[in-house]
């Protein structure tokens, strides 16, 4: 039996299936994660955010748009807006009393949580170079040069609504 | 591009995707047509139920309690009204009451002379044994007003378009009453309310812990203007607050503990006598 195509899974999806959310989680989580960390510099966040991303994504499951025949660019606009909301929670939330709760992974061993440290610490340097890039030129920079979408498809990517955070 | 630039290539390993694909799927359980901001589960939509005792209506293909928009329609009570939180789910079935024992108009009474909004509408009501409390709107400034025994509580008026105190206890800070109930015993009851700034999707809960143990979660409702309100009132009946001769002070802080979707949970204590004395007509 053949794997449904993405096609198959938003039109599940936009139906409320559960297991669609399910098949597009095991597909792109990855680059999710990948996505997110480039854009937050920091592994647990990224995690919450691809956690965040999902549920986004099924809270408006009903507008998941697919684009030439992928998911992924919906996807990746989702995820460029939790993470932003991500960075701007993570700062109310560090000024108030307020906590992320985060079940604890498997023990690291030494040696990969120094290299750990050594990727966040590389990808924090990487944003901060770009920091005085707008908004918006940052984002595609991340879609178009980090996550490999065709600026059709990060056009797409960043069209996308679902996941702001009204000011 | 500098080398420099180049963002590392990283993994996400298999255990904490495992973790995540869990955490997704474990908060999609329910049908995702249900609106999922009012509370995340059943049994602790039952508690609210019990919590508040309120003028509860089933809002329309929604098993979730709602609170009862003001006005006459198809108010219904608990058949054995008590405030007291428990975390024991019910089955108890609501009641029709035609003639609650707080009604709108006593509470439209008692409240119009304390707002401070102009031409303010009540939007939305809710009521345990021992008051009642609704939210008052103009379209752009709301306020919450509680009626517990003799003592009208207004709380200061606040706008519904703007955050203005969005990452501080303030929102959250309670309004404390301490009337005589009927059977002659003091009895201490806190309120609090207030409009779900953002996105309401991403609001799960707002629970609030008393010293002794007891949470009550909030409400989350829609007025009739259209903004999403959340409210919670508690009247202990035994336990530490039901005790006259405690000085609450030297108590436990009142916590209140906001989730949002996603997992991000925000939590605030309550510092007795700055953050539990909400109201602005009288004294605490």
């Amino acid at each position: 039996m053949t794997d449904p195509s993405e096609t198959e899974l938003a039109a599940a999806l936009q139906a409320g299936e559960r297991e669609a959310l399910a098949s597009l989680f095991d597909r792109h989580a990855d680059r999710i994660f990948g996505h997110c960390f480039r854009l937050t510099g920091d592994r647990a966040d990224a995690e919450d955010a691809t956690a965040t991303t999902f549920l986004e994504v099924w809270s408006h499951h009903r507008r998941v748009q697919v684009h030439e025949e992928s998911a992924l660019p919906w996807l990746y606009g989702v995820a460029t807006n939790v993470c932003r909301n991500l960075t701007r929670k993570r700062r109310r939330h560090l000024q108030a009393v307020a906590r992320v709760p985060r079940e604890s992974s498997a023990p690291d061993h030494a040696e990969s949580v120094a290299e750990r440290l050594d990727e966040e610490k590389r990808m924090r340097l990487v944003l901060d170079a770009i920091e005085r890039l707008p908004q918006r030129e940052r984002d595609v920079l991340s879609l178009v040069a980090w996550s490999g979408l065709s600026y059709e498809q990060a056009a797409a990517a960043l069209d996308i609504p679902v996941g702001i955070e009204p000011d | 591009m500098n080398d420099d630039l180049t963002p590392p290539d990283v993994s996400l390993d298999p255990a904490a995707k495992a973790r995540i694909r869990q955490q997704v799927l474990a908060g999609v359980q329910e049908p995702a047509t249900e609106r999922r901001w009012l509370v995340p589960a059943g049994a602790v939509a039952a508690v609210a139920l019990i919590a508040l005792v309120s003028t509860v209506v089933a809002s329309g293909g929604d098993n979730m309690p709602e609170l009862a928009p003001a006005g006459p329609a198809t108010v219904t009570t608990t058949d054995e009204p008590t405030n007291e939180p428990t975390t024991e789910p019910t089955t108890d079935e609501p009641t029709t009451d035609p003639e609650p024992a707080n009604a709108p108009a006593a509470l439209e009474t008692a409240c119009r002379p304390e707002l401070g909004i102009e031409k303010a509408e009540e939007v939305l009501t809710f009521s345990d044994d021992l008051g009642s409390a609704a939210f008052y709107s103009d379209g752009t400034r709301w306020q919450l007003c509680s009626v517990h025994g003799d003592i009208v509580t207004v709380q200061a008026d606040e706008t519904i378009a703007r955050p203005s105190r969005f990452d501080s206890v303030e929102p959250y800070q309670v309004s404390t009453d301490t009337v005589v109930a009927a059977d002659g015993t003091l009895r201490t009851s806190f309120t609090a309310g207030g409009v779900l700034y953002s996105d309401r999707d991403e609001y799960l809960s707002i629970v609030y812990t008393f010293p002794g143990g007891v949470t009550v979660p909030a409400e989350l409702a829609e007025g009739r203007d259209g903004a999403a309100y959340w409210a919670m009132d508690y009247t202990p009946t035994d336990g530490p607050l039901a005790d006259p001769k405690v000085n609450q002070t030297k108590l436990p802080e009142i916590e209140v503990e906001i989730s949002y979707e996603g997992g991000f949970v925000q939590g605030f204590p309550l510092e007795w006598g700055i953050d539990t004395c909400a109201q602005v007509n009288h004294g605490c």
